[in-house]
């Protein structure tokens, strides 16, 4: 069935099982009632869509590298700490480098304003209606935000734990934050943004006495997602754990 | 819903092509994605007819091909279809399973004059 128009063509199997780089000629004529000549010359093309989207997240990414900065794109579900990890990190001053903030959210500044009240520098982007950042978002934003060359970027991403997956910004690394109260099933539902991310933070392991998650499944599912990723268990409000963030940080993004 | 973003790309995509090409008008458009990229092909669609109005794409009709994952086996090199990114390979039952086409979201070709 033709996707848009919905006329009664018998199915044609699309199912291709190909590997990555190969070019096809997907030259499928299929005669449609509809009214509309299908002419003139065909292009092929075999373009990702999101091209202009990492081009310029290639862009940022020669940006940070040139000036030594360590870019981090924090992701998550809204409400599981990110920014109270952010203003503690900032507040307690166990990173060597220099701390810049750049925060998204569909509308207001409260979050840029808590990481000003906690000391650091901090933009806000607003994405209205939007429920990511993108890499052309970040990008006019670098030279407003008067970044110094070796320090920390951390770009606090719309809470949100499905669109932001698709959207390189540039960064050397991706946060994931989560928490206990959340359900230590979390990867198996958005398997696209563990399988993204490069450190997964464990929040609110304070609250571990009160709820039913059980962090060894939890690390379990995530790992059958993506081997590679690893984890940090702390809480954000009694300081448990994040000692470790700070090595982490402070040892450029590895352990 | 990003698949909103993504037809917003695709339309410039197509557009930015077609021009270079010295095509005014586009009747079709051929996109492939993958079952594992994220994208939900009806959400595509629909946000793609939205944001083709007032385009060199208005009258384009859409094709949209929807690719199967595959995986490879890193223990024993089987190649085979997979539908998640948790994977078991038929073969010799390994976890370790490498995913090697599935994530696609890319604008094949058109046909513009």
């Amino acid at each position: 069935m033709c996707e848009t128009c919905g006329c009664g063509e018998p199915e044609h199997d699309h199912d291709h099982d190909h590997e990555h780089g190969h070019t096809h000629d997907h030259n499928h004529e299929h005669p449609h009632a509809h009214g509309l000549a299908e002419s003139g010359r065909k292009i092929i093309l075999q373009k990702d869509i999101l091209q202009a989207n990492n081009l310029m997240a290639e862009r940022n990414r020669g940006y940070f590298e040139a000036r030594d900065i360590f870019a981090l794109n924090l992701v998550s579900a809204p409400g599981s700490g990110k920014t109270t990890i952010l203003e503690r990190t900032v507040m307690e001053k166990a990173v060597k480098l220099p701390l810049f903030v750049i925060e998204g959210d569909q509308q207001g500044d409260r979050d840029s304003e808590r990481i000003r009240q906690a000391g650091a520098p901090s933009h806000q982007i607003n994405t209205g209606m939007g429920c990511h950042l993108d890499a052309a978002m970040v990008n006019t934003i670098l030279k407003p935000a008067g970044l110094k060359d070796h320090s920390i970027l951390f770009i606090e991403n719309v809470g949100n734990l499905v669109c932001p997956s698709l959207f390189d910004l540039g960064e050397r690394k991706r946060v994931l934050i989560t928490s206990v109260t959340e359900g230590e099933d979390k990867p198996v539902k958005y398997p696209h943004m563990f399988r993204s991310s490069h450190l997964c933070l464990i929040n609110k392991t304070d609250l571990l006495p009160y709820v039913d998650f059980d962090i060894a499944k939890f690390k379990e599912y995530a790992r059958a997602i993506n081997p590679d990723l690893e984890f940090i268990e702390l809480s954000a409000k009694t300081g448990a754990g994040i000692q470790h963030w700070y090595d982490w940080l402070n040892k450029g993004g590895s352990f | 819903m990003h698949e909103l973003s993504i037809a917003l790309n695709l339309i410039e995509l197509v557009e930015e092509e077609a021009r270079k090409a010295g095509c005014l008008k586009v009747f079709s458009v051929d996109v492939a994605v993958g079952l594992l990229s994220g994208i939900d092909p009806e959400a595509l669609i629909f946000s793609i007819t939205l944001a083709k109005e007032n385009s060199l794409l208005s009258d384009a009709v859409i094709h949209l091909h929807r690719i199967e994952g595959s995986g490879r086996c890193r223990s024993c090199n089987n190649i085979f279809p997979v539908n998640a990114f948790h994977s078991t390979c038929p073969e010799c039952k390994s976890n370790a399973v490498e995913l090697i086409a599935g994530d696609d979201l890319k604008l094949i070709s058109l046909e513009a004059e």
